[in-house]
Formats: C-alpha cells, structure tokens, sequence
C-alpha cells in the first residue's frame, strides 16, 4: 500500500541489501539529530520564555517524538500509533506556522482553516490505516490520500519557508542567514516527504529521504544553534560596517553630523528598520526611516538617546546585533563629546572674535571722541598764540571755551570708566526704596538743569536690587531727557509697573521726542542726535548697559508726544507701597506732588 | 567781477565750526559765500533746497564732516553722490579721523578730497589751499539747477 509503503521507507526498512543497512544508520543519525533539535529548542524556551521559541520547541519535540515512536516501535506498532504517529506528522507544519506567526501574523481565517484540514486528514487517516493493516487494496483512495498529505505538508512547509526567507530581508547578515537556514530546513524536509510519498521503492530513494532529512536537521540547528566559527563568519560584514561607522564618527564635528553617520550604519548593523538620534529634550537631531509606535529599544548616551525599531525577527534571530548596535551607541556617545567640545570651542573663538571687533570699534570711536575736544583745545592755544594783542574778550572766549573743552575730556574718561565697570565691579543687591531713589535724583538733576521738572506718576515699589546701579541708571536716563528734551522747563515723569517677571520703569517726557528712525540708534556710544545738551554721548548707552547686566532690556516706545523710556527689569518688588491715609488723601492727588529745586 | 565760491561747512562742533569759520574769512583773494550747518540732516536740506533753505542757491563746495548727529558724513555723501542732479559738487571731507577704512570708503561713496583736522594754525593753512584749489586752479561744473 502506498501509505505503509511510504512510512516504511521514510523508516528505511524496506532495502534488503547493505545500502539498506546504510540507510538504516542514516535514519538512526537523523533521529539522534531530530533529538537533539528538540532539546535545543526546548532549553532556548526555559532560557527565553518567549512565545517564539514555545512554538519552536513544541514542534521539534513533535518532530522528535514521530522519529523515535518510529524508531523504537518498527512496523509492528498498532493502529492507533500509526494515527498517531501520523497526527505528530501532520501537527509539525501547524507547529512550525504558529512559530512564524509571532514574527509575522497571518490573517484570522487561517488558523480555523489549517485546523479543520489538519483534522480531516487525521480523520482520513484514522479510516485508511486499519485497511492499509488488512492489506485490502484501494489504489485511488490511498493515493488521494497520500497526495493530500503531502499538499498539506509541503504547503504549509513553503508558506513557513517563504516568509522566513522574504523576512531575512534587510536583516544583518547572521540573522539573515539563520532565517534563510530555517526556511531552506523547511523546505528540505517537505522535499523528503514528497520523496518518500512519491519516490517508489528504490534504495536511491531511501537514501535520498534520509539525506534530505538530515540535511534538514543539520540546517535548523544552524539556524537557532549556530557555531562560533560561522557566527564570527557570517557577523564578518557588520564588524566591517562598525569600523567603518568608527572612521567615519571621529571626523565629525557636529551633533546633526554625528546622526547623518550614525544612523544608517545602526539600520545597517542591527537590521534596524527605523532609528532616531534625539538630545534628552527631545529635539530629533536625525531619523532615519519612518517611526512607528515605540522604540524596540533605547541606548542612552551623554548627551543624546539613541532610539531604534528592530523589525519582529530581531529579537530571536538577531540579539548579538543589539550588542553591536550598542558599540556604536558607545562610539556616537563619543563623537557627541567631541562635537560638544568643538562646538563650545568654535562658540568660544565667535565670541572672542565678536568682542575683539566690538573693542576695537569702542577704541576708534573713544579715540575719535576725545580727538574732538582735544583739536579744539589746541586749536584755541594756536589763536592765543598767533594773536600776542588779542583782545580781551576775545582772549575770555578763548579760555572758556578751552576750559569747557577740558572739562568735557574729563566727563567723557570718567563716562567711559563708569561704562568699562558695569558687569566687572560686583556690586551686591539690597532692598531698595525706587521712591526714594528718585527723590534723590529728581533733586540731582534740577540742580544741573534748573526748570527740569522729576514728578513721580503712580506708586513705586521697594526693589531688592543693586542700588547703585538703579540710581546710575535712572540718573542717566532723567539727565538725558533734560539735555535733550529741547526746551528748559521739560516734565520728566517716572513710573513703574509689574510685569510677569519683574518691574517696568517707565521714564517719559514731554520734550520733543525722538524719530522713531533713531530710536534703536541713541543708545550707541556716543551716539547723540544734536550737540546742543552738551553730553558726551554715553548716557544712554550706560543705560542700556546697567539693564542687560541686571538681566533687563531698555527701549523707546512709541510715543505722539516726548520721548518714552522703558526699561524692564527682573526685579522683585518685595515691600508694596504703603496704602494712602486719610491725611495723604487729602493732601495728594493720583501723582504725587512734581519735585524741584 | 567773479562771483563769491559757495561754500557750504557741515561740522557739528562748535568750536570746530568756530575754527573752520574763521579760516575761511582769513582768506582774502578769493571771495568766499560761507554756510555752515549742525548736522547730516541740515546739510541735506539745504543742498535740496528743503524748508528754511528753499530759497537758497546750491553750495559750489561742500566741506563736509564725518562723525554728525542724524546723518553722518558718509550718509550725506553717499546721498549726494548717488543724485544724478548734485554728484557733480565737489564734496571734500574734513575730519579728526585718518583711519584708513574711513579715508577709503569716503572715495569709494565719490568723495573728492579727505582733509584731515589738525591744529588750527595747520587748519587754516589746508582749508585756504583747499579754496584756492576749488575757487581758482580747478574749473568748477556748472551749479545744478
């Protein structure tokens, strides 16, 4: 009978001759080797408890368990071993799907599908074996039932093979080969059991079986016990793309080059199918392929993380990539240090270079300023000298305007000294009454610039600030709105408002203002838009200067009527000011009284 | 009779414009019409015939300082150089600075002389050379009209 004729011979004891003998040791190495897969898979299952490597080693243990019972029983074995035997057969490639399934699902359909065919042929075979014992002949029924067996077996076997062999795809090449071994296994063994099925009687056939069958043993355990000298082997390309990964991340310079390298090599070492360079705040430095979900794993660097997406295959076929793809983690964590540094040190140079530029723009414009009045002194002890009979008022114009020249050389070194030590002399901060403050400098400026009137508009708060660089500022600011106001009798109103982060002074006039074109520009050192306030220049700039250094900024806003000074501050204002009393509201009005002279 | 040079003096400085001024009436063989202005601004206006100086004639000489408030000499020589109409007037600079980017960017903007401030005696002694360069050696182009 076909049936018993095919599972004698995949038994090899139908050859009576020494080939026969031959085949028979062949068939007991495939059963020791059977054997030993089994018990590989089933000690990666207690390593892993993975679901993966559950199906593997449930379907070698099955596989195992039909050659032994095979071996063990011989022919004599009773009907319901046979089915038995048979259903251990027939579960192998239902086994070996549920296996390639945790990497890549089939649809739900298949499962009842393959069950229910399974089922039936076990069923057939249940009602063909007790025939097949009592030698009745039914050539047409075995022989459907032999080709549906082996179309069961070798269809499945091909669609395992398959999509392990398209999903080595992209993979490194020790996970691609392992995959592809497993798939070419799968397909040796359904080969052998086309062979046994459909092969005849012959010792050719025999041996042929048993080779293919332990071609395919030898080749699963390549695939999920592969020895060192071919792992070294196979792993021979990646250790080449990491050292040229390492060449090429020592001669970066910057963090989004170190991930313009890095990445491809890790999608290319580890069989990554997305990786991602991000900082620890997460700006994406580089990406490479599209993310989806989470991240297979994290490496954490210095100063960055890198994040990949293995494919489902990665975790059981390519662990030691992981490993790799940790080494170069480790080499980009370098790369990154050194970018870091090249980058604060090209920072570092920008900024000594910016500096050097502003320095040396300062010295010409100071040189420049200085030149002015020091032409004019000279000038004026030329006329004395080339006009012995001068005239005496002409001689009185003459050392006025010396002794006015001096005393403006004189203002603009002690300007320039006061704007060289806004940010070098450490003044500390202390509580600070703003009221006061202005109280003093109101009663400062009308001395300098009587008719200049200082009023006070709204409440202003206690500080804790640098005094003595708020008084310098505020100085600063009310004396230039007196110089340059362009009328004597000018108003100059102070206040102060809470922002979000502190206090804005505002310090406005009712003078003719500024054009908004030169607004930006009159804070530039020596910058004065006319030279009738008799300034040197440096006011406003001192102003500016004095609010970057307690972290603020200071600008004219627009304004229809004088100019309007503001300037924010992040101050804290820690003592509101008091609330009116009944005798201050009788005597105050919404602004407190203007201050004079 | 030949008619007075125009001169037009834009100097912030009053001392410095007190020195200039008075080099220039030293000067008595060539006749003089001197005008000064404060700043970049004025000098532009009055060289435009804008405002208090719509009734003005334009200046044959312009003697013109770098370092101003509003408009700066290079600003001012930039924008007449750049006038197809007023490139024509002879436009020397007068100032403290010999640093050789400014002497340089004066004649790139079309500058025609850099004079530098000296002492007044040297002053006096340049600014009357100057004169006799513009008024009686060289031939002027006609005044824009």
């Amino acid at each position: 009978m076909p049936v018993t004729r095919m599972i004698r011979r995949c038994r090899g004891r139908d050859a009576r001759r020494p080939v026969g003998d031959a085949i028979e040791l062949l068939r007991q190495v495939a059963g020791l080797l059977y054997v030993a897969t089994a018990l590989v898979a089933f000690r990666w299952y207690l390593r892993e408890r993975a679901e993966a490597s559950k199906w593997l080693a449930a379907t070698f243990a099955t596989l195992a368990t039909v050659v032994v019972v095979g071996i063990v029983s011989g022919d004599t074995r009773p009907t319901w071993l046979w089915v038995l035997t048979v259903a251990g057969l027939l579960a192998y490639p239902y086994l070996l799907m549920r296996f390639a399934a945790t990497f890549d699902p089939f649809p739900r359909w298949v499962w009842p599908v393959v069950s229910t065919i399974a089922a039936g042929l076990l069923v057939w075979t249940a009602a063909v074996m007790p025939l097949a014992e009592d030698g009745a002949s039914r050539p047409s029924a075995a022989a459907a039932y032999v080709l549906a067996v082996i179309v069961y077996f070798v269809a499945l076997s091909v669609t395992v093979a398959w999509r392990l062999w398209h999903g080595g795809h992209g993979q490194p090449t020790l996970a691609r080969r392992r995959m592809r071994s497993m798939a070419a296994a799968a397909l040796l063994l359904s080969l052998a059991l086309v062979a046994a099925g459909t092969g005849g009687e012959g010792e050719a056939v025999g041996l042929t079986v048993q080779l293919f069958s332990i071609s395919a043993t030898l080749l699963f355990l390549t695939a999920f016990a592969t020895p060192g000298v071919l792992r070294a082997s196979w792993r021979a390309v990646e250790e080449d793309e990491l050292y040229r990964a390492a060449v090429r991340l020592m001669t970066v310079t910057t963090a989004t080059e170190v991930a313009g390298v890095l990445l491809p090599h890790v999608r290319r070492v580890v069989g990554a199918r997305v990786a991602r360079l991000t900082t620890h705040d997460g700006a994406v430095l580089g990406l490479h392929g599209q993310p989806q979900g989470r991240p297979s794993f994290t490496i954490a660097l210095s100063g960055a993380d890198l994040e990949v997406w293995m494919s489902r295959y990665t975790p059981f076929f390519g662990v030691e990539e992981q490993r790799l793809g940790a080494r170069l983690g480790l080499l980009a964590d370098l790369a990154l240090a050194r970018a870091d540094l090249l980058g604060r040190e090209q920072q570092a140079r920008e900024d000594v270079e910016a500096a050097n530029r502003e320095l040396e723009a300062f010295v010409y414009t100071a040189s420049h300023d200085l030149k002015t009045p020091l032409l004019a002194l000279l000038g004026f002890v030329d006329l004395l000298d080339a006009e012995p009979g001068v005239r005496s008022a002409d001689a009185e114009f003459y050392l006025t305007r010396m002794r006015a020249n001096a005393r403006y050389m004189q203002d603009l070194i002690a300007d320039l000294l006061e704007l060289s030590r806004v940010g070098r002399v450490d003044i500390t901060p202390e509580e600070v009454d703003l009221a006061d403050l202005v109280r003093t400098v109101a009663s400062h400026a009308t001395e300098q610039h009587p008719g200049t009137a200082v009023v006070v508009d709204g409440e202003l708060p206690h500080l804790w600030a640098n005094a003595t660089r708020l008084r310098q500022l505020v100085t600063n600011a009310v004396e230039n709105a007196a110089r340059y106001g362009g009328r004597p009798d000018i108003t100059v109103s102070i206040s102060a408002e809470p922002t979000h982060d502190g206090v804005e002074l505002g310090i406005r006039d009712d003078g003719v203002g500024i054009p908004s074109e030169h607004r930006e520009r009159v804070f530039g050192v020596f910058e004065r838009l006319d030279q009738s306030g008799g300034g040197t220049g440096i006011g406003l700039a001192l102003c500016r200067k004095i609010a970057e250094e307690l972290g603020g900024s200071i600008r004219f806003a627009d304004s229809d009527t004088g100019a309007d000074l503001r300037v924010e501050l992040p101050l804290t204002a820690i003592v509101a000011a008091p609330p009116l009393t009944a005798t201050d509201r009788t005597t105050t009005s919404t602004t407190e009284p203007e201050i004079r002279a | 009779m030949t008619k007075p040079l125009r001169v037009l003096v834009a100097e912030d400085n009053p001392d410095h414009r007190y020195f200039i001024t008075r080099a220039l009436e030293g000067l008595e063989d060539i006749a003089l019409e001197v005008t000064t202005v404060e700043d970049g601004a004025e000098a532009l206006d009055f060289v435009y015939r804008r405002g208090v100086y719509a009734d003005q004639p334009a200046p044959d000489v312009i003697l013109l300082d770098l370092k101003m408030p509003r408009r700066s000499g290079l600003e001012v020589l930039d924008e007449l150089k750049s006038d197809p109409t007023l490139r024509t007037i002879p436009v020397s600079i007068l100032s403290s600075s010999d640093r050789q980017e400014d002497v340089l960017e004066a004649y790139r903007l079309g500058g025609n002389a850099y004079l530098r401030k000296r002492g007044f005696t040297e002053l006096t002694s340049d600014l009357r050379g100057a004169m006799r360069f513009w008024g009686q050696i060289v031939v002027l182009p006609p005044s824009p009209a």
